[in-house]
């Protein structure tokens, strides 16, 4: 009787130990699938929050050039997007971005910082005579009470150059140095103490840092349709071949001030807008 | 000798036998499954990853998520365009204007996995008002 029975019991033993070795592998591989699909659904968390927030930051910068700062709830896919703007400072114009993404239980929250820059083209309509980056300036004049002055090239020291007639057209005004020639020569130097320079419109205008001369006293001479008269103070600027690297501040009593122009703060964006050529 | 096994016991076992055996193939296949899925995702994810490096590149360009696409870009950058990822996953990607959002283009990535959406992502482009950038 035992004798008999003794190969039933072993082939139960196997077959017990097949059935719980393959349970114990499908429950294993149904375990991993389902820990891989969490960690799947985690990263895709992660890459859609940390995209929603580049997207925010696109957005909040495309905001602040566009002057249409505001509260903004957008939902994007399945991503809720938040953007608080806070100002910073009204001149120049600069804004402090809390930007917020939230998908399901995750979150993902950064803070940015933006300053509306204006630009405008050297010199509209007369090709090869404006100012550009690589262009020696020996002095810059502002034309004060031209409308259709150009940014051109000053050859030696004559104090005063009149732009090339084909420029006579070009919607672009230089500046003009009260009492001083702006001098910019190769190199590097240092506009000494404040000056006064007149260009049209803005009542006080500060170089204080790194900014290209052509873009933004040109920018916001253009961008804001200044009148003859309005002064410019240029302080401590440096000049670089031609490019001044500062900051510049138009202020007025206006509030159509828009050109605003100022150093670059840390942690701080850019952000240019080109003004209609 | 051993006497044979009754009707009972070998039904008994080869229902066993074949339930393990189904419970076994069918664990293989849905880990199968999930792991082509996974990998789908992966291949999708990686697309916004680049899509999103593009758009750091040139903020304000609708071509950058076309750069991310596997394929020739289409000649406007704002149409809609369809594919397949190397993995064979398709994809849709659609570019629109939202009034909610003005002077940006949501560009939308939608991906496949066997007829069902996979994974669905919305891009902000800001390429101002006229369609250039601001």
């Amino acid at each position: 009787m035992k004798q008999r029975r003794q190969p039933r019991g072993y082939a139960m033993m196997l077959a017990l130990i097949l059935t719980a070795a393959v349970l114990g592998g499908s429950a294993l591989a149904l375990q991993r699938t389902v820990s891989e699909r969490r960690a799947m659904k985690l990263q895709q968390e992660t890459v859609q929050l940390e995209s929603a927030l580049r997207s925010g930051e696109r957005l909040a910068q495309s905001l602040v050039a566009a002057a249409r700062v505001g509260p903004q709830d957008v939902t994007l896919s399945d991503v809720n997007l938040q953007l608080r703007f806070t100002e910073r400072s009204a001149l120049p114009a600069r804004y402090d971005v809390d930007i917020s993404a939230r998908k399901g239980s995750g979150a993902r929250r950064t803070m940015a910082c933006y300053q509306r820059v204006l630009t405008l083209p050297a010199c509209v309509g007369c090709d090869g005579a404006g100012l550009g980056p690589q262009d020696v300036v020996e002095q810059v004049r502002v034309l004060a009470a031209s409308p259709d002055a150009c940014v051109h090239r000053v050859e030696g020291a004559e104090p005063v150059s009149l732009p090339p007639p084909e420029c006579a057209q070009a919607p672009v005004v230089v500046l003009d140095v009260t009492g001083d020639v702006v001098t910019v020569v190769p190199g590097t130097r240092t506009v000494q103490g404040p000056q006064m320079v007149h260009v049209r419109g803005a009542r006080t205008v500060r170089v204080a840092g790194v900014h290209d001369l052509t873009d933004t006293l040109l920018a916001t001479t253009g961008d804001l349709e200044l009148e003859p008269g309005a002064q410019l103070k240029v302080d401590g600027a440096v000049l670089v071949n031609g490019q001044v690297r500062g900051a510049v501040e138009a202020v007025s009593d206006e509030k159509a001030v828009r050109a605003l122009l100022s150093p670059p703060v840390p942690g701080c964006t850019d952000v240019v807008t080109a003004s209609p050529g | 000798m051993s006497r044979g096994y009754t009707l009972w016991e070998l039904v008994a076992a080869t229902t066993l036998t074949l339930f393990v055996t189904l419970g076994g193939v069918t664990a293989l296949q849905v880990r199968a499954k999930g792991e082509r899925r996974a990998d789908a995702l992966r291949q999708a994810l990686h697309v916004v990853k680049r899509a999103d490096a593009e758009l750091q590149k040139t903020p304000a360009d609708p071509c950058a998520v076309h750069h991310a696409l596997p394929g020739e870009k289409p000649a406007d950058c704002l149409a809609p365009r369809s594919g397949k990822l190397p993995g064979g996953t398709p994809y849709h990607l659609t570019l629109e204007r939202r009034p909610a959002l003005p002077g940006t283009v949501v560009a939308r990535l939608v991906f496949m996995h066997h007829d069902v959406e996979l994974l669905r992502h919305d891009l902000i482009i800001p390429v101002g008002d006229e369609g250039r950038r601001p």
